[in-house]
């Protein structure tokens, strides 16, 4: 009785699966574009086990039970799937496949022009994030060590990014795509000022010189764009004691959140005590910070970002004036700022990746000059929606919508004489959209329109942006970009005249980069011409007056980098050369001229080296600037001086005294050369009739700091594992 | 009579599904042990990333195409390449991990290809990377104190660590040790979980001079 049954149960097994002894061969040859065979790419039916590998000639060969139709899917890694239905049963069947090239994930050629990118992952990243915090010269600022890449000039009295005979306004600054006010702390007269924020808090940093993305606008010359770090990895506590002052950051991390916090508080009064000052301080600056970052996976493919940051800051001084050096006007100012980014990502469907957030940015300064009093207030709001796809391997679209709500306060009070108030409230309104398109592996087209609306001039434009990149052996391509750019004027402009229309840009860039190994090099050639620049008279009250957009200019030149990891054990170096040709008819100029914040020669080496031996890396960064142009009342013609050439040496040490230990001593102007910046006039002549004027200089020839730098991390505790 | 028919039937059915899974990962398995070449490594995950596409509900496959794309990155000379292998294996971890959370061998490798970022760039990737893959170790032992695996992987971070700062190997050595203590009693529960890395820990001994 048992046996029949079995064997029966055979029989209906054999009726349930009839084709079971009806074997289908499938087979053929995996190839790519060039007719190249692939080696070990997946062949599969799709929710089957049949399948197998290509061999080395690219062929394969295998059989199925099948009985129905079946998608058969090739795979290999850096290629587009492969899907096709096979019909089944079937004796056999042979297939050619050709697999296309996933050009987004090889990216085997990149658009370059204009762009510096510093990232952890790229693969054609000039900078790393670690660069940014042992640059000697950079004390660990951002826009310090971007100030060594080619197409910037080194204003000392700034600290700003002045990119390619650009002002420093004309470079904004995105935290995850969206805007941030106010980037800079205040900072005493001819002290550079810092950004606000740290450079440990970023994955990635863009600094593009021109011809930039779509999705960035209200930027003439440059467009810095930081991604901000996502999950912190692990529980960490870190305490910094600096000459200048002290901060203390914790992390904590759950399985899908992490938190961290951070407070510092920095007073220059011991500081200043010890080192000689030009100024005449009466509080040195003092600041007290605070920043929070909240990190959240939402969902598989969804993360949440937040961060606030919180700044006061105040210092006041002296000025002796320029006429009647007995007088004194007593200068102080009182800064408090506060920024809010939140943003969130989303993966839509399948294909669909969508970026939504907003960033809010107030900023209320209050100035003192002896008994007036100004008061400064400003707040904005910039919120961004992005959709992004990738439409095939080679082809990828993005478009969003951006709206942009500031307004600005200025209240000036000279108690019992005079008063005054300038406010406005300024909305801008932006759509955008752009495209990436492989036309070949080796060319890479982006194609981008943005345009926007401002409510106060009633003015729609649109602004085309256009970059090509061309690879043209494994290691070299050659890049080019194109684009128009607008600003909204300054502030101090517009709450005078707030139906002033936009300044406006063009770019052009021409790149060439080729990296072998740890070395890049690369040349870059640009024309950029301004247009609606602010122009203004000046009436004997020194006040601006008839404020129009009649200004223009040009700036044109050509910026070298060269970049060495390889060539000395243990040392990176790199040279930046930029040559700049600019002039521009502007503001009050009765006449074109090169504008004070531009050097024609700008040069700089930026040297490391570790020492195994010691635990230690060294730092020096040279920079050179030729002489920048100033205008002397007491001479004929306009802008025709040249200060001296600017010249810096900028030393720093690194110590790892424990794994979580670290000694930190830097130095500026180790030379200790002269340093002028340019010259400064009174504004009336005195009574010889001449122009009573000074230079424009450093408070101080040097400046030292010295820190420890200490981190608590659950490794220690790791380390103390029971029972190893 | 009918009805121990249909279950029998049934009991085979399935039977024979099951067992269709188990041997195809055995046999699979078996290769990868085997494989001396990039050519047979790649045709192991091959496999391995076939059945993960059909079971959707088991780790296993996706634990072996991870390491198979770990393994590929020695045979890998450039940092684009050994990144392409490192993040198709992470993406193989985390989607093992949504299958079975809380699992100690998924955590170790997961550890293991954070440690495999940092020869790539050491400098910039060393601190990153060191602490990310630490953490997952700790956690990998966190959830199973005697997995001789997680043991094995931080021994060498540790000792990789000790050499950047030019510290001993007393510490990489302990804990190399007791992975191989635990080696040496380590009985898989299951014939499919992974039983690699004794014979590394024997070599691993003499390299790091313990």
């Amino acid at each position: 009785m048992k046996f029949p049954t079995v064997f029966s149960l055979f029989l209906i097994y054999g009726l349930l699966i009839p084709a079971a002894n009806g074997q289908s061969r499938i087979s053929g040859r995996v190839v790519d574009k060039q007719d190249r065979p692939i080696v070990g790419a997946n062949v599969y039916l799709a929710d089957t086990y049949d399948g197998t590998s290509s061999d080395t000639d690219g062929n394969f060969n295998f059989q199925t039970a099948e009985t129905s139709n079946k998608e058969l899917i090739v795979t290999y890694l850096g290629f587009s799937e492969f899907r096709q239905e096979i019909p089944l049963p079937q004796d056999s069947t042979y297939l050619q496949i050709v697999l296309q090239e996933d050009a987004f994930e090889l990216a085997s050629v990149v658009i370059t022009a204009g762009t510096f990118d510093a990232g952890e992952e790229g693969k054609r990243e000039v900078l790393k994030p670690l660069d940014i915090v042992t640059t000697a010269g950079a004390t660990a600022d951002i826009a310090g060590v971007l100030n060594t890449l080619p197409g910037t000039t080194t204003v000392g009295e700034s600290g700003r990014l002045f990119v390619r005979g650009g002002e420093g306004y004309e470079t904004k600054t995105f935290i995850d795509g969206l805007q941030v006010m106010n980037f800079y702390s205040p900072a005493a007269p001819n002290t550079p000022s810092r950004s606000r924020f740290l450079p440990f808090m970023f994955s990635g940093t863009s600094f593009s010189t021109g011809g930039y993305s779509a999705e960035y606008g209200q930027a003439l010359s440059s467009a810095l764009i930081l991604q901000s770090k996502f999950l912190a990895p692990q529980e960490r506590t870190d305490i910094s004691l600096m000459s200048v002052g002290i901060d203390a950051a914790t992390t904590q991390v759950w399985e899908e959140a992490s938190l961290s916090a951070k407070g510092q508080y920095t007073n220059l009064d011991p500081y200043l005590g010890l080192i000689d000052q030009q100024l005449d301080w009466i509080d040195a600056p003092t600041s007290w910070e605070g920043s929070v970052a909240y990190r959240k996976k939402i969902s598989s493919s969804g993360i949440l970002k937040l961060f606030g940051n919180f700044n006061r800051s105040a210092f006041s001084l002296n000025r002796t004036d320029l006429l009647d050096p007995e007088l004194k006007t007593q200068t102080s100012i009182t800064n408090n700022y506060g920024y809010l980014n939140a943003m969130v990502q989303e993966v839509i469907g399948n294909d669909w990746t969508l970026k939504g957030g907003f960033s809010y940015t107030q900023n209320r300064e209050n100035i003192g000059l002896n008994t007036a009093r100004v008061k400064e207030r400003e707040q904005g709001l910039h919120s961004k929606l992005v959709f992004s796809r990738q439409l095939s391997g080679n082809a990828a679209v993005k478009f969003g919508t951006e709206y942009f709500n500031r307004s600005f306060l200025q209240d000036y009070r000279q108690p019992d004489q005079f008063s005054n108030r300038y406010q406005f409230t300024e909305q801008l309104g932006a759509l955008f959209a752009e495209s990436d398109i492989y036309l070949s592996d080796k060319l890479l087209a982006r194609v981008g329109l943005r345009s926007e609306y401002v409510a106060l001039s009633r003015d729609l434009h649109l602004a085309p942006r256009l970059s090509l990149a061309y690879k043209t052996t494994e290691n070299s391509q050659f890049s080019a970009a194109f684009g128009h750019f607008r600003q909204t004027v300054q502030n101090e402009w517009l709450m005078r005249s707030p139906d002033l229309a936009q300044e406006q840009a063009e770019h052009y860039i021409l790149n060439y980069q080729i990296t072998a190994g740890k070395r890049t090099f690369r040349i870059e050639a640009y024309h950029k011409r301004y247009r609606d620049l602010i122009k203004y008279t000046t009436g004997a009250d020194q006040l601006p007056q008839q404020l129009s957009n009649g200004g223009s200019g040009y700036a044109r030149g050509v910026d070298l980098f060269w970049r060495d990891n390889r060539t000395f054990r243990n040392v990176d170096y790199w040279v930046s050369y930029s040559y700049l040709d600019t002039e521009r008819d502007y503001r009050n100029y009765p006449s074109a001229a090169t504008p004070h914040f531009a050097a024609r020669h700008n040069f700089s080496v930026v040297y490391k080296h570790f020492i195994t031996g010691l635990k230690s890396q060294i730092g020096l960064t040279y920079t050179y600037g030729s002489g920048r142009p100033y205008h002397d009342p007491n001479r004929p013609g306009f802008m025709e001086e040249r200060t001296p050439a600017y010249r810096d040496l900028s030393a720093n040490l690194s110590y790892l005294f424990r794994d979580n230990i670290i000694l930190h001593l830097s130095a500026s102007n180790v030379l200790g050369r002269e340093q002028i910046f340019g010259y400064e006039y009174a504004a009336r002549p005195d009574e010889n009739g001449s122009y009573p004027g000074r230079a424009i200089r450093p408070p101080a020839p040097r400046f030292l700091f010295a820190g420890i730098f200490i981190t608590f991390s659950p490794d220690a505790v790791l380390n103390q594992l029971p029972n190893l | 009579m009918k009805l121990i028919t249909i279950s029998v039937i049934t009991l085979l059915f399935t039977g024979s599904l099951f067992n269709q899974y188990e041997a195809a990962m055995e046999a699979a398995i078996e290769k990868l042990y085997a494989a001396q070449s990039p050519e047979a490594l790649q045709q192991a995950g091959n496999t391995f990333e076939r059945i993960a596409k059909k079971e959707t509900d088991k780790w296993h496959p996706h634990y072996y195409a991870a390491y198979v794309r770990i393994m590929l990155t020695t045979h890998t000379g450039d940092a684009a390449g050994k990144d392409q292998h490192l993040d198709a294996a992470l993406e193989h971890i985390q989607s093992a991990k949504t299958l079975s959370p809380n699992n100690s061998e998924l955590l170790a490798l997961e550890g293991f290809i954070h440690m495999l970022r940092i020869p790539i760039d050491p400098a910039s990737r060393g601190p990153q990377y060191s602490g990310m893959s630490m953490g997952a170790l700790q956690k990998a032992i966190a959830l199973d104190p005697d997995n001789p695996r997680a043991y094995l992987l931080l021994s060498d971070m540790q000792y990789g660590t000790a050499q950047f700062f030019g510290n001993g190997n007393e510490e990489a050595c302990k804990t190399l040790q007791k992975a191989i203590d635990l080696f040496a009693t380590d009985r898989p529960d299951h014939k499919l979980d992974p039983a690699w890395g004794e014979a590394w820990a024997g070599h691993s001994k003499k390299e790091k001079g313990c």
